[in-house]
């Protein structure tokens, strides 16, 4: 139930370059995307999921 | 200055007790990756923050640190309590036992002592940043460990909690990091 909202995240395009060329990136940087609001969960389900934010929810799978 | 709230920020309640998690957690107590390392760097490095983005990022994300550091210790302890000699001989933390008892102690589960040598504070916005960008991917990775380790719901939901607000730190700092580049170029200019 903890992963109803999960939207799929931001990602370029598979075989495409990345970071995406087109961006104007200049070397021997790091770069982050910058969040743009789009939705945010309930504040009971904020608190359970860890985020705000939907697109942010990223979990991990445990190895067994 | 701080006002303390007396609750957790995500709730920990572990009922059964377990040494041998208890010291892969202590890692996250103090450990080179741990939360007390987190919050003394970026409450640290704020001060000499060229920007009032960066210093009040680090402040907030290095006060949270702390309420994690606070979570980490109460696993911690709800781990040991409880915890009968010959569970901990069983799982083979006798030094801990030896020098402790059951109590949490800011250090690794080795019995290797918290240290600022874990953390930097270099002056330089760009490479401070970098190094916390650094860190929160290293604290995710080390609670990825410690849910691969971990059996009861009751610790791998905290510890998945916790891991979740590393990537949401990770994801500020980049965008702290942005800025201290926009303010770096826009010196050029003057
Ligand atoms: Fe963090």
């Amino acid at each position: 139930m903890y992963y109803d909202y999960q939207t799929e995240p931001r990602r370029p395009e598979h075989g495409q370059p990345y970071p995406p060329e087109h961006q104007n990136l200049q070397l021997a940087r790091a770069y982050v995307l910058p969040q743009t609001y789009t939705k945010a969960f309930p504040p009971e389900e904020a608190l359970k999921q860890g985020t705000l934010f939907p697109e942010l929810v990223m979990p991990y799978d445990k190895r067994h | 200055m701080w006002i303390y709230e007396k609750k957790l920020q995500y709730p920990v309640r572990i009922k059964k007790p377990n040494p041998k998690m208890a010291a892969a957690i202590l890692s996250q107590y103090g450990g080179p990756d741990g939360e007390l390392a987190a919050s003394l760097r970026y409450i640290s490095q704020r001060h000499h923050m060229p920007i009032p983005e960066a210093k009040g990022m680090l402040n907030d994300i290095g006060t949270e640190e702390l309420a994690h550091f606070e979570m980490v210790g109460s696993m911690v302890h709800q781990l040991m309590k409880g915890a009968t000699i010959d569970q901990i001989k069983a799982a083979g933390v006798e030094s801990w036992y030896t020098d402790h008892d059951r109590a949490t102690w800011p250090g690794t589960g080795t019995g290797v002592p918290f240290t600022a040598s874990y953390i930097m504070s270099k002056g330089d916005p760009i490479a401070d940043l970098t190094e916390d960008m650094a860190a929160e991917q290293k604290a995710r990775a080390t609670y990825e460990h410690l849910i691969d380790l971990a059996d009861d719901p009751d610790v791998i939901d905290p510890l998945r909690w916790l891991r979740e607000r590393e990537v949401v730190h990770f994801q500020r700092f980049g965008e702290i990091l942005n800025k201290l580049y926009e303010w770096k170029d826009s010196k050029k200019y003057f």
